[in-house]
């Protein structure tokens, strides 16, 4: 016979995790659970008997499941511009990339390999916007576990689009590096900060398909990936190398940037509403 | 007497709020309570009650937060914010309106 913990475990596998509830709703639901089955139990009922009663009670999981996919289909204003930014940006890319080849004869793979890199860091400084936007909001109100969630879900969308895009950046830089550089890789700047994003990036996507940390976290995190694809991007410019395009960097703008990351990240650490009115 | 389901959909903003105004509490102790008022007549499916404390909370009329109960286990408190006190006035108005005219409908030289 199962005891009431086994049975719950069981009743969790019956709930539509992934998509609906998640990690805190469910941990609500459970903790009813578990307080109508206890006083079940003080009425006299046997285990088995106070576990089904207490499930029929709480009501069908795909109901629950359903009315919580209700609530995640608002989204947060700031989303809606980054998904709307990201829709830009690959736009605009593509029109660049496409120009680049018509008018100035670039190499297909060295357009694509420009393309998909820019897309990629340029998606990883989109999760930072987002990180910022969460940072501000936060100092003033807390964020619901529905918005949480939803949140959560697009920077997973996000950070797994921008690994993908730097991952194939990558491969096709290097593939045309061999082509007219006679070698696939040589640790310059510009590479060397590059391998840095797409570590970065593959460890924050890991991070957040195992739920190791909480959206929050995820989202501080997010402001690291800002600084670490500044570096990247543009400190690989202020090094001699032969990517070098140096003119386009400056070290106040990267140190400017790095510090407002920071600063960010400090105040994220801060309680929530703790710039907010009393009631 | 069990109330039809249309009613008791429309009814949980105000129950909620107004429990809520009466001091912090939790998604259990929030059903025991109507379940005790209403001298069980109004019986949520208990799951349903989440979502609408979801939508409360993600539309800022509450706001939850984690506490450890004595068993150790966590339980997740509402408290009522500004804006549900707002919209629990609005409830309260409206709902006013409805028993008033329900009850001059309802008197003897009305039925």
């Amino acid at each position: 016979m199962p005891n009431i913990d086994q049975l719950i475990t069981e009743w969790r596998k019956t709930i539509p995790y992934g998509r609906g509830l998640g990690k805190e709703r469910l941990e609500e639901l459970e903790t009813h659970l578990r307080e109508t089955i206890e006083r079940f139990l003080q009425s006299g009922m046997s285990e088995a008997e106070a576990f089904r009663t207490a499930v029929a009670q709480l009501g069908p999981s795909p109901a629950i499941s359903s009315e919580f996919r209700k609530l995640d289909q608002r989204a947060w204003f700031p989303m809606k511009v980054i998904i709307g930014a990201e829709i830009a940006l690959a736009v605009a890319m593509a029109a660049l990339m496409t120009l680049r080849i018509a008018h100035k004869g670039s190499s297909l793979l060295l357009a694509t390999h420009a393309f998909t890199v820019t897309l990629g860091y340029g998606t990883a400084f989109l999760i930072g916007a987002l990180g910022i936007c969460f940072v501000c909001q936060r100092c003033f109100s807390d964020f619901s576990i529905t918005r949480q969630q939803s949140i959560s879900r697009l920077t997973f969308m996000l950070s797994a689009f921008a690994t993908c895009f730097t991952a194939i950046g990558i491969v096709l830089g290097m593939i045309w590096a061999r082509a007219e550089w006679g070698r696939f890789w040589a640790w310059d700047p510009k590479e060397t900060g590059g391998a840095c994003v797409l570590a970065w990036l593959l460890l924050f996507t890991v991070a957040h398909r195992l739920q190791r940390t909480t959206g929050r976290a995820i989202l501080l995190l997010s402001l690291f990936g800002n600084i670490i694809v500044s570096l990247a991007w543009f400190g690989g410019n202020l090094i001699a190398g032969l990517q070098s395009y140096g003119a386009s960097s400056s070290v106040f703008a990267l140190t400017f940037g790095v510090a407002v990351n920071l600063a960010f990240f400090l105040i994220g650490l801060a309680p929530a509403g703790c710039l907010r009115k009393a009631n | 007497m069990k109330l039809e389901k249309e009613l008791i959909a429309a009814s949980s903003v105000p129950l909620i709020l107004s429990i809520l105004a009466a001091g912090d509490s939790y998604g259990y102790a929030i059903i025991q309570r109507v379940k005790e008022l209403s001298g069980g007549n109004i019986s949520w499916t208990d799951g349903m009650l989440y979502p609408v404390l979801h939508w409360l909370e993600d539309h800022g009329q509450v706001r939850g937060r984690w506490v450890k109960s004595e068993s150790g286990r966590r339980r997740r408190y509402y408290s009522l914010e500004l804006r549900g006190r707002r919209a629990l006035q609005q409830q309260k108005e409206q709902w006013k309106v409805v028993t008033s005219t329900l009850q001059q409908l309802w008197r003897p030289q009305h039925a």
